[in-house]
């Protein structure tokens, strides 16, 4: 219990000592003011206005990567003798299902 | 500080003015931290702008749970860990050495003394420095540090006391 609170004392004094030594380095380093409020004002609408410009460009980049890779997709697919008929066939059953869909609607019209 | 608030709430509008006003505002304070942080009064002034840059850009991210100068703290002890990452061992060292004497020439124009205490707390590694500065001097939570670091607020509290431990190591070496 006594050597805790003798470390507890010893951390403390080292603290003090610490934030002191703190203190005189943020006393004696001088102070930076920067640009001007005139001058950020620029700099922030410049950097805005990039910003703006890059991402423009970035939805434009990504919708052309995606439709480069869906069609360089559907290119492979196709060279593939099993994945066109399958793709054909696909095909003939959506549009048999659509027929489908429809002929009792024409029926009842007629009627 | 209601003026602050306001400034905040403009900038998030995309008033330009009103950003540079808070970025002005606030660069001495971050300049001061980094300077802290660095040890390196002209990295820290390359940092500090770049938080202001950073700042810029993500101005809509700032949801107001800490303060806005937390904030800005926060940016710039990322991109200075950053740094820290990608520069290599050596290269590090010799830019360490560097950069304190920079500071130490600030003492002595001032007449001051470099402690012992602050050349031992330069050579701590990044991570618990910036622990100990943050928990003791600017007076912030392990948990305000632990999401500011991005680290468990565990982590946060076991570097402060490694950090203060190991200053205390070398100040006192006849202690066991």
């Amino acid at each position: 219990m006594n050597h805790n609170g003798q470390d507890r004392e010893r951390e403390d004094e080292l603290i003090q000592e610490l934030l002191k030594d703190l203190q005189t380095l943020d006393r004696v380093v001088p102070e930076k003011r920067g640009p001007s409020a005139e001058s950020w004002e620029f700099i922030v609408k410049e950097r805005w206005r990039i910003i703006s410009w890059m991402r423009k460009w970035e939805v434009l980049l990504f919708c052309l990567v995606a439709l480069l890779m869906i069609g360089g997709g559907f290119l492979f697919l196709l060279t593939i003798p099993v994945m066109y008929v399958l793709l054909q066939g696909v095909g003939v059953i959506a549009a048999v299902a659509v027929g489908v869909a429809l002929r009792p609607a024409r029926r009842g019209r007629v009627e | 500080m209601p003026q602050e608030r306001e400034w905040i709430k403009r900038a998030k509008h995309g008033d330009a003015a009103a950003l540079a006003s808070l970025i002005q505002h606030h660069y001495s304070f971050v300049y001061k931290y980094l300077v802290k942080v660095t040890m390196d009064p002209k990295m820290a002034e390359d940092l500090t702008q770049d938080t202001m840059l950073k700042c810029m850009e993500n101005i809509q991210r700032y949801d107001g749970t800490s303060a806005f100068s937390s904030w800005l703290m926060t940016i710039g002890t990322r991109l200075f860990i950053d740094v820290t990452r990608r520069r290599k061992r050596e290269r590090q060292w010799l830019a360490q050495n560097r950069s304190l004497n920079r500071l130490k020439w600030h003492f002595e124009a001032n007449q001051e003394e470099w402690s012992e205490l602050l050349e031992l707390l330069s050579r701590l590694s990044p991570e618990h420095r910036i622990a100990i500065l943050l928990k003791h001097y600017y007076g912030y939570s392990y948990d305000e540090i632990g999401s500011m670091l991005n680290v468990p607020a565990g982590t946060v509290k076991s570097r402060v006391a490694y950090g203060l431990r190991e200053l205390r190591k070398e100040l006192n070496p006849h202690e066991s």
